[in-house]
């Protein structure tokens, strides 16, 4: 009897991510499929090619969004990993101190914020290009990377960085050979979660950006607005690439530990 | 103070700029001291136009059911479904990697997925069609650009559910299983061991969840601009369609709005703390 229930409960898991999948790849190789046709009733692989057609502008947008993203990603690491270290400090009867640092920003809509800082870079100029957008998704990523980065570090045992230290080794030592290569894994898996957020960014993208940088969000809703179904599915699909490595690396690497990141949400 | 602790000013500088800086901005132009505005506004005067605007009302009522439902949704079904991957699949299996898997799907995706089944001549329609249910497309009730926001509700679900799940799962993960041997073998059901000790044990991680979820929804904006209607709108898009208004008196409307949305979410979160603390003194 329970063997059954495994059984429905993995038929049911599979099937929705099949239901969300199969009309996509269908769409990418119809050439007419109109109502009331359950399948397409003509193929066609102009889609696909597509990709490599300069004029269709997936490869640029696809460039772009990496790009991005890996910018994103950096100056995430680059301003979480000390100032989570600085939390870290903060004594025990100061932690209100640091929750107020750390939620404050996540409940704060990250697009008030970039409203907010719009008209600042304008007068400086700084609009419609690539820095302004990577502000905006920072401004959107980063109190996620905080607030799972602390919870990281608070099942961290400090007392390997001790040891460290107290062996002769200079504090970037400690902070390079041990601290990092211990939580090497974790500081992966939420630098991958920033990632996706910046991958997944739309309207604070086409605020800063005005619309000169298309990424693969904008391209697909404006191949969505232009009635394009075949290439929206091309580019939609394209998105779920990132989120199928992070899959593939939860599942062969990580073997579905979790460090800590679901307790990273937890008022 | 050592040198390397100077190393930790710069990143600091960076969070006060975007944040503290980005923040005090909105609050600026939005009260009218700093901005975009000519010299005949008053102060607060986008909020005036916002407090005596019936779009207002309708959006904030329509965002705050939008909000609720979707969470009130995820948190039962991703806790009924957390309780059975527990019960007959590991933490680490596969299949709760697969059901783990939209959480890290952008909302957008999802919503193009969802739109290719929703709309008057999408997947379902086709498919009610070949049944012999509906004859024409018009027949098929909108559940995308609708005015009840369904095709809204549902793609946060398809996000949210396993966001609460994944929740759920790891708090029932950190539970000994001797807690519900004794209640098994003091004569509770399975349902009981569930509704009298389980949920409970898990409750003080799920609601910090949903109101994670809550504050997420109600001032999201992509989703709706996405798959919502022009009236009513949520919030936020309201809020965006201010701020790119050809007319540039209507901005500071936009900083307002969005300035209340977040007060809204901080206000609540607020609430629930003192509902915690007060709570756990009374203990």
């Amino acid at each position: 009897m329970s063997r059954f229930y495994r059984i429905v409960i993995w038929a049911i898991t599979l099937h929705i991510l099949l239901l969300l999948v199969i009309p996509l790849i269908l769409w990418t190789i119809s050439f007419r499929w109109h109502f009331p046709a359950l399948l397409p009733t003509h193929y066609s692989l102009r889609a696909w090619q597509a990709i490599f057609d300069p004029t269709k502008q997936i490869g640029v947008a696809l460039l772009n969004s990496l790009g991005i993203a890996c910018a994103v990603t950096v100056i995430n690491l680059l301003i979480g990993l000390p100032v989570v270290r600085m939390l870290q400090r903060i004594k025990i009867a100061h932690r209100w101190v640091s929750d107020l640092i750390v939620l404050f920003p996540l409940l704060i809509t990250p697009l008030a914020i970039v409203l907010g800082l719009y008209s600042a870079l304008s007068s400086l100029n700084i609009v419609n290009n690539a820095l302004a957008i990577i502000v905006a998704h920072v401004v959107a990523s980063l109190p996620y990377m905080i607030i799972i980065l602390r919870a990281i570090f608070t099942n961290f045992d400090r007392r390997y960085e001790e040891v460290a230290a107290s062996l002769g080794a200079s504090p970037f030592q400690v902070a390079y050979q041990v601290t990092l290569s211990l939580l090497a894994p974790a500081i992966l898996v939420s630098s991958l979660f920033v990632f996706l957020i910046s991958w997944s960014q739309y309207l604070s993208t086409l605020l800063m950006g005005g619309g000169r940088l298309i990424t693969l969000p904008l391209l697909m809703i404006s191949y969505a607005a232009a009635g394009d179904y075949p290439l929206m599915s091309v580019v939609t699909l394209i998105q779920f690439m990132p989120p199928l490595i992070l899959l593939v690396i939860n599942a062969f690497y990580l073997s579905g530990r979790s460090y800590g990141i679901e307790r990273a949400f937890a008022l | 103070m050592r040198v390397y602790h100077l190393f930790f000013i710069p990143p600091v500088a960076c969070i006060a700029l975007l944040f503290v800086g980005g923040l005090l901005l909105l609050v600026l132009q939005s009260i009218g001291i700093y901005g975009a505005l000519g010299d005949n506004s008053t102060l607060f005067s986008a909020y005036r136009y916002l407090l005596s605007d019936p779009t207002f009302y309708s959006s904030l009522l329509f965002t705050t059911m939008i909000a609720l439902l979707s969470t009130l949704l995820a948190t039962v079904l991703g806790v009924v479904s957390a309780l059975l991957l527990r019960r007959y699949a590991g933490r680490g299996s596969i299949v709760s990697l697969l059901y783990q898997f939209p959480i890290s799907l952008p909302h957008l995706v999802i919503a193009v997925c969802l739109l290719l089944y929703l709309t008057q001549s999408g997947l379902i329609a086709r498919a009610l069609y070949a049944f012999g249910l509906l004859s024409e497309p018009y027949q098929f009730p909108a559940l995308v650009y609708d005015r009840r926001g369904i095709g809204i509700v549902l793609v946060y679900l398809f996000k949210e559910i396993p966001f609460i799940g994944l929740i759920a799962l790891s708090a029932l993960q950190s539970l000994s299983s001797d807690w519900e041997s004794v209640a098994r073998s003091l004569g509770a059901t399975p349902l009981q061991t569930i509704w009298h000790l389980l949920v409970p044990l898990i409750m003080p991680a799920i609601v910090p969840a949903s109101i994670i979820v809550f504050a997420f929804i109600f001032g999201s904006y992509e989703v709706p601009y996405f798959l919502g209607s022009s009236y009513p709108s949520m919030l936020s898009v309201l809020g965006y369609r201010y701020f790119t208004d050809p007319n540039i008196a209507l901005r500071p409307v936009a900083l307002a709005l969005n300035l209340i949305i977040s007060m809204v979410v901080l206000g609540l979160v607020t609430l629930y703390r003192g509902v915690v603390g007060y709570w756990e003194r009374a203990r």
